[in-house]
């Protein structure tokens, strides 16, 4: 299954995120990366239950830091 | 017990609080932003809980609140993540050690300089000459006590802030004695950082504390490590709050501090909060003007509403009055009140003061049942 998410560094700006996509209807959850980069070691990944993408506009235009969308393909 | 000594921390702590600390340790005490197992998250959205609660309350983003534990660790961690070589900075005349020691010793290894002005309670205008004074050139910062731990004087933050704006200097508020008691907010009155205790008027455990900063302010963390991110980087993260968060936070402590916050809303808030407070100390002030032997330090407040009133009781020595007041079941703090610099820009080295501190739940039967023993005590010594 292909899972498609928003990567941040920490859970203070993951969980921050997850609310402000919530007051706007938006729901999503907040999940440890499972396929974290080598370079950047742990972080979030932040599952819209919605447009991914729509979600990500929204956070750029509220300076919400993060590391981009990132999709990732379960093998299991 | 009468508790009066709500300066060095609040008590009792409200019992949502309580329950908040218990419940936490109990049912979800699990390392919060580290596991991805859903107790670890859990505990980690209960710590945002309060970032965001401190953020709303104070005025400014909620990464940008990094928790310590304490004010004086919120205090070193801003004094020395910001300070470089070379720099100035000017504190006031009544600040506490957990200001004048970290800039002192900064001063001693040679990375900065630092001078004291004097604050005027009684005119704000000339504690602001004061302070324009001492303004040098390399002034990096301005590190102001919002309220005077032993005399509960009130500095006149917003025009210095105002003061610091206009000319690049960086305004470092310890908001020790005014967090939970007077409204701050960190954007509006132009407060660089701002340094809170969690378990003074915030009403949280001890143990917690947090600095709290704007968006155009960079702090160098004290200590590096652990952080939950960028775990494969031998260097500390620089997003926030991580970079002045290494280590395990005191999870159950910042989940008691978030209801400690909630209980002051409930209360009515910090304007209501200190009206309460400061009524009590009206009441005080009053009482206490009848006994000959008192000398009250009320000069000291310049007529601004304060929770804090000190006083010594003829000559005896502020330590030996503490004690006398401890035998009739009441509980204030004596001695310098860890605040050399207060003590002695205001003549009370010697025998330092009484200080009584009201809290949310004290009542005026505390207040008279204070006077009925200082009555007593100046009595049986022959004071009066």
């Amino acid at each position: 299954m292909l899972y498609t998410y928003i990567k941040f560094e920490n859970q203070t700006m993951g969980e921050k995120a997850r609310r402000l996509l919530s007051s706007k209807g938006i729901n999503s959850s907040l999940r440890r990366n499972p396929n974290p980069d080598r370079k950047e070691g742990c972080n979030f990944a932040l599952y819209v239950h919605g447009d991914v993408y729509n979600a990500f506009d929204i956070l750029t235009k509220n300076n919400i830091r993060n590391l981009g969308v990132e999709s990732f393909r379960d093998i299991l | 017990m009468i508790y009066l000594d709500n300066a060095a921390t609040s008590f009792p702590k409200p019992v949502r609080v309580i329950n908040a600390v218990y419940n936490t340790a109990r049912c979800f005490g699990a390392n919060p932003g580290r596991g991805g197992h859903r107790l670890s998250v859990r505990a980690g959205e209960y710590v945002f809980d309060c970032r965001e609660k401190l953020a709303e309350h104070f005025g400014c983003e909620s990464e940008r609140v990094a928790f310590t534990n304490n004010c004086t660790a919120a205090l070193n961690t801003a004094i020395k993540g910001v300070l470089k070589q070379g720099d100035h900075v000017v504190i006031s005349s009544l600040e506490h050690n957990s200001v004048l020691r970290p800039v002192h010793k900064l001063a001693e290894q040679g990375v900065i300089t630092y001078s004291v002005a004097k604050v005027n309670p009684l005119d704000d205008n000339e504690t602001l000459k004061s302070f324009a004074f001492n303004v040098r050139e390399n002034t990096r910062a301005m590190i102001v006590t919002h309220v005077s731990n032993v005399f509960g004087t009130v500095l006149p933050i917003d025009k210095l802030s105002a003061f610091c704006k206009a000319r690049g200097i960086l305004f470092i508020l310890d908001g020790a004695q005014s967090a939970g008691s007077h409204v701050i907010n960190i954007e509006k009155q132009g407060i660089g950082i701002l340094c809170i205790p969690g378990h003074k008027g915030l009403l949280g455990p001890m143990g917690t504390g947090a600095v709290l900063f704007g968006n155009s302010v960079e702090i160098e963390e004290l200590t590096q490590g652990g952080t939950g991110s960028h775990s494969l980087s031998e260097n500390q993260p620089t997003v926030y709050p991580d970079r002045l968060e290494s280590g395990t936070v005191n999870m159950p402590g910042i989940a008691g501090l978030c209801e400690g916050i909630k209980a002051v809303e409930c209360f009515g808030g910090e304007k209501t909060v200190l009206q309460k407070e400061s009524e009590l100390i009206r009441v005080l002030k009053e009482d206490l003007s009848v006994i000959t032997s008192v000398n009250a330090y009320t000069e000291m407040q310049g007529g601004k509403t304060t929770n804090v009133l000190a006083f010594n009781l003829a000559d005896l020595h502020s330590e030996m009055v503490s004690s006398l007041l401890d035998k009739e079941g009441i509980a204030v703090r004596a001695g310098y009140h860890c605040s050399y610099l207060a003590h002695k820009n205001y003549g009370t080295s010697e025998k330092g003061c009484v200080r009584v501190s009201t809290g949310i739940f004290n009542s005026k039967k505390d207040i008279k049942n204070l006077v009925f023993s200082l009555n007593k005590i100046a009595k049986s010594k022959k004071l009066c």
